[in-house]
């Protein structure tokens, strides 16, 4: 008998609130996959990060546009897609890695750009490509 | 966003009463630390022991709260869990502030 391999779907509203909950039932899923608490916490800064992209910048200007998230288990990474139909990211290409520098003043601290960054350091496979109307984010996050 | 502080010889204890600093609340976050620290003395302590996750936006909020105290007064942290600590240690904005495992050892500094 092959092992099932867990897979999950979700759609919501492309507003914090729905960031929020969609964040709460991928924590769901996760968890009934038996995913460890490391990987679960990972996987959450990621999604929320990109998430919050999607909502922030390719929805903009939209209201009441779903946003669609995808996981499924590879072993011995979580693979996931998220779709939205929103605007292109700029030059149709994935913002760089670079972290913004903190060894600064007090008052030249950064209160942003930390966001790509993080997702780059905590996922593997990232790819971003645009299709008809649509954004199509690709990553996986490994176990370790 | 419910905060709620305490003097301690001193210091003001700030605990933030919510288990999530992220972008759905990171505005009103700065805006309530504004609020709530405008009559501290030089010393502000943190409380995140609620809180089970901030985001790139709650983060953000953390650093402006920090810098919203000018450079005479200072701001740890404390009681962070592990997915708040990551956040932290990725972005290496724990060598930015004073973090400590319990209230007890950040009263205690």
């Amino acid at each position: 008998m092959p092992r099932s391999s867990p897979r999950f779907k979700i759609c919501f509203n492309g507003s914090p609130c729905g960031v929020r909950r969609a964040l709460s039932q991928i924590r769901d899923e996760l968890e009934a996959a038996g995913a460890t608490s490391d990987q679960k916490g990972r996987i959450e800064t990621v999604m929320a990060e990109v998430l919050n992209n999607v909502v922030e910048h390719a929805l903009a200007d939209q209201t009441n546009s779903l946003v669609e998230a995808h996981g499924f288990r590879q072993q011995p990474n979580w693979c996931f897609k998220v779709f939205d139909a929103g605007h292109p990211l700029p030059q149709k290409r994935l913002p760089d890695q670079g972290f913004p520098a903190v060894d600064t003043n007090l008052e030249d601290l950064p209160e942003g750009g930390f966001g790509w960054a993080m997702v780059h350091m905590l996922t593997n496979d990232i790819s971003y490509c645009r299709l008809p109307g649509r954004n199509c984010l690709e990553f996986s996050v490994p176990d370790h | 966003m419910n905060l709620s502080s305490n003097a301690e010889n001193g210091t003001l204890v700030v605990t933030v009463n919510e288990t999530r600093i992220d972008a759905a609340v990171a505005i009103q976050f700065k805006d309530k630390m504004r609020e709530e620290t405008e009559e501290a003395g030089t010393r502000v302590i943190l409380n995140l022991s609620q809180v089970d996750f901030i985001d790139s936006s709650g983060l953000g909020a953390i650093v402006a709260a920090m810098k919203q105290l000018g450079s005479d007064r200072r701001m740890d942290l404390s009681c962070l869990n592990e997915n708040v600590d990551r956040v932290f240690r990725l972005t290496r904005m724990d060598t930015v502030f004073s973090i400590h495992e319990t209230l007890g050892d950040a009263l205690a500094h």
